[in-house]
C-alpha cells in the first residue's frame, strides 16, 4: 500500500471541495495524485455521511498516524462509517463480507456494495432533518434533569443544532408547535431576534407562542 | 419517565422512601417550583429569556440565588431542620460553586423538588438528590409560613 502525507489544509481532505489536483511530487519531480483519496472522497459523495461523521472517520484515521495515512484504510473507513450509518439489512450484511475480506478491492461485493450506499443516498434536507432529529434526542435526554439555561443550551448536541444555522429553523420551529421546549436560544442566537416580551418571560408555553407567531410573519414554513 | 429511571439518575433515592407527585413538564423548573411558581423558569440566563426578579443580579452566583430568594421573603439560616411556623428552601451547588438545584420543604418536614424537565417528587431528605447533576446543599433559606392555605406541593388538610 502506498502512504501519503498531507499537511492539514489539503484542499482533497475537503469532500466538499471540487478540486482533487492535491497530490505531491515524486522523487523525479513529477506530480503524483493520490488516486485512492480521490475514491474515498468520490465514495464519500455517493453515501449519507454527515461532514461530521466524515471528519470523524478522517480524524481517526489521521491522528494515530501523526498525520499521514493509507488511503486504502481511509477508503476502508469511509465505507464502514457510510454502512453502519445506513443500518439496512443488506448494508449491515455486506459490512460483514467487508470486514472479513482482508483486501477490499477486487472485491466480489465493491459493486453491490457500491449500489447499497447510492440507492440510499440521502438529500441534503433529508439529512439534516434527520441530524436534527437525533441530536435533538440527545439533548433532551441528557438535559432532562438540569435547570440551568446555559446548561441546556451549551450541550453539544444543542450547540451543534445551532452550528446549523438558517436551515434549523423551520425544523425547530415544527418541534416547538409540537411541544414547547427550550430552543428560544438557539433560535435567538440563529436569527438574532427575540419577540418575547418581557412579561412572557420564562413562561415557555407563551414564549413559544411568540415565536412561532413571530415566524410566521416573517414568512417561515415548517 | 418511570420511578426506576429517576432512581438511576438520582441514586440516593433508591434507599429512601419517595413520591412523585407531578407529571413530567417544562413550564416551570426548580427554582420557580422552590419559590411557589408553577408558571415560569427561573434562571439569571445571559439572554434575558427566563424569569428572575427584577432587583437581583442576573448571575449564577450562590449570592444572586439567595437575593432572588430574599426578594420573596427568605432569609438564610443555619441548616434544613425542621421549624414550627417556617417555610424552608434548600439551595444547591455543584464542585465548581455554581447554584443548579433548589428544594423546598412541607409542613411536615419533608421536602419537594422539582427535578429539571421532569417530574415534582416528594423526598425525605434534602441530601436525597444529591449527586453529579445537583451536587449538595450549601445553603438554606426560610420565611414565616404566613398563608395559612397550603403551599404549593402539599396536600390540603
Amino acid at each position: 500500500m502506498n502512504a501519503y502525507s498531507y499537511s492539514a489544509t489539503d484542499p482533497s481532505l475537503n469532500p466538499r471541495s471540487n478540486s482533487v489536483s492535491a497530490g505531491r511530487y515524486d522523487a523525479a519531480g513529477r506530480f503524483a495524485r493520490p488516486a485512492g483519496i480521490k475514491n474515498s472522497i468520490a465514495l464519500y459523495r455517493a453515501t449519507s455521511l454527515s461532514d461530521t461523521a466524515l471528519e470523524k472517520v478522517m480524524i481517526a484515521q489521521w491522528i494515530p498516524r501523526e498525520g499521514a495515512y493509507t488511503s486504502d484504510e481511509l477508503e476502508r473507513a469511509l465505507v464502514e462509517a457510510a454502512l453502519l450509518q445506513l443500518r439496512t439489512p443488506r448494508a449491515l450484511d455486506l459490512l460483514e463480507h467487508w470486514r472479513a475480506t482482508p483486501s477490499h478491492r477486487p472485491n466480489k461485493y465493491w459493486e453491490e456494495l457500491q449500489a447499497e450506499l447510492a440507492a440510499n443516498r440521502l438529500t441534503p434536507a433529508v439529512h439534516l432533518a434527520q441530524r436534527f432529529q437525533q441530536l435533538a434526542q440527545t439533548w433532551r435526554k441528557e438535559c432532562a434533569t438540569l435547570s440551568s439555561i446555559r446548561d441546556i443550551a451549551t450541550h453539544p448536541a444543542y450547540q451543534e443544532i445551532v452550528g446549523m444555522g438558517r436551515s434549523a429553523v423551520p425544523l425547530i420551529l415544527r418541534e416547538l408547535e409540537k411541544k414547547p421546549d427550550h430552543w428560544f436560544w438557539a433560535l435567538r442566537s440563529i436569527t438574532e431576534q427575540d419577540p418575547v416580551p418581557p412579561e412572557h418571560r420564562g413562561n415557555v408555553p407563551l414564549m413559544a407562542q411568540d415565536w412561532l407567531q413571530w415566524a410566521r410573519g416573517r414568512g417561515f414554513r415548517w | 419517565m418511570v420511578s426506576q429511571d429517576l432512581e438511576q439518575l438520582f441514586p440516593g433515592l433508591v434507599a429512601t422512601p419517595y413520591k412523585v407527585t407531578s407529571a413530567a413538564t417544562v413550564n416551570y423548573n426548580c427554582i420557580a417550583w422552590a419559590a411557589g411558581d408553577s408558571s415560569r423558569w427561573w434562571w439569571p440566563d445571559e439572554f434575558d429569556q427566563y424569569h428572575w426578579p427584577e432587583e437581583v443580579p442576573r448571575q449564577r452566583t450562590l449570592d444572586a440565588f439567595v437575593q432572588a430568594f430574599a426578594s420573596i421573603g427568605f432569609e438564610e439560616c443555619r441548616d434544613a431542620s425542621s421549624e414550627h411556623g417556617w417555610e424552608k428552601v434548600a439551595i444547591y451547588a455543584k464542585s465548581d460553586g455554581e447554584p443548579s438545584h433548589a428544594a423546598r420543604q412541607l409542613r411536615d418536614g419533608t421536602w419537594t423538588s422539582k427535578l429539571g424537565q421532569l417530574q415534582d417528587i416528594n423526598h425525605v431528605e434534602p441530601d436525597d438528590v444529591n449527586g453529579t447533576d445537583y451536587g449538595s446543599p450549601v445553603r438554606f433559606l426560610r420565611r414565616r409560613r404566613n398563608d395559612p392555605n397550603p403551599s404549593l406541593g402539599e396536600a390540603k388538610p
